[in-house]
């Protein structure tokens, strides 16, 4: 008692393998049509959807660019002014020991 | 054993008493100035908040752009158009605060504090008229039937031009409390960061309604 019949569990293993592969067979044999994998794959050509998609991806993608570089620019600046100003500030102290 | 420093000097000091270059009146060393960073933490929080909030403008434009350039009819058949000549008054109204928000920045920076005042409540005044005749124009709009669920047409616009006012009357409340401190005398040559951050939020605000205007009432 207790003890597993394994050639039971491999009969009925097989069985779901069987059963699963046919289920495969028979959504592949229903569904022979062809997936688009973007919004504009199904599109003809010079439709005004493509347009539209396309002028929306490209300025999406570059305006984090846009925002990020303006930033940078920024900081930028106001680190060479502050450099600037210590540069300044470092050749008047020179100038008065130098006098 | 060893002992706290700091401890031990203000058993021997009371904290007022203890002599900092460039802090509590005295003036600042050309040491100190050299410790500043070189762009301020509150302009700083300020720019990172400005580029998040340009990047949620930027996903809005993008989604206006699918809807706008796919449909061959724009305003669809049936919707109301949108005022134009009022929105280019409007445009003006705000283009304007930008410029008397930054005649308040110079004159607080050359401590001129009556003249700032003024700057600052008449750039109020221009902000509150701008979202006013926003105001007006969407109860028109609304009575003409022009509604968020009319298609992406009426979705489009109330998201994206909504947004902005949102940030425009964040912006106006800002600059009541900047402009309510300055009625006080708080702001002077030296202490004017509470006017400039305000200013550079109010920059953005105006900086991007032409192009939401272009985009939405124009194109």
């Amino acid at each position: 008692m207790g003890r597993i019949d394994m050639k039971f569990v491999g009969l009925k293993l097989g069985l779901k393998l069987e059963s699963m592969a046919a289920l495969v067979g028979v959504i592949l044999i229903a569904v022979p049509r062809v997936a688009h994998a973007c919004a504009m794959c199904g599109l003809p050509p010079g439709d005004h959807a493509t347009f539209a998609f396309r002028t929306s991806v490209l300025f999406m993608l570059l305006s984090p660019y846009a925002i990020f570089g303006v930033v940078a620019g920024i900081v930028y600046a106001s680190w060479r002014a502050a450099m600037k100003k210590r540069r300044a500030a470092g050749d008047a102290v020179r100038v008065q020991h130098a006098r | 054993m060893p002992s706290n420093s700091s401890a031990a000097v203000s058993r021997i000091r009371p904290p007022g008493s203890v002599k900092r270059p460039g802090f509590a009146g005295y003036p600042a060393t050309r040491d100190d100035e050299r410790e500043q960073p070189f762009i301020s933490s509150g302009r700083l929080a300020i720019l990172i908040v400005i580029a998040s909030e340009l990047m949620l403008f930027s996903g809005l434009i993008g989604s206006f752009l699918v809807y706008r350039l796919s449909s061959a009819f724009w305003p669809p058949p049936g919707l109301p158009r949108l005022p134009i000549q009022v929105t280019w008054v409007n445009t003006f109204v705000l283009l304007s605060s930008a410029i008397t928000m930054t005649l308040a920045v110079r004159a607080i920076r050359r401590n001129r504090r009556r003249l700032a005042r003024n700057w600052l409540g008449t750039t109020l005044v221009l902000g509150v008229t701008f979202l006013g005749v926003q105001g007006t124009e969407w109860v028109r709009l609304l009575s003409h039937g022009l509604r968020l669920s009319s298609g992406a047409y009426g979705g489009t616009f109330y998201i994206l031009i909504g947004c902005h006012g949102l940030h425009a009357a964040a912006g106006v409340t800002w600059l009541a409390c900047v402009s309510a401190i300055a009625m006080r005398g708080r702001y002077s040559a030296k202490n004017c960061a509470g006017v400039e951050l305000c200013a550079i939020y109010w920059y953005f605000v105006c900086a991007i309604w032409p192009l939401l205007f272009g985009l939405v009432y124009l194109m």
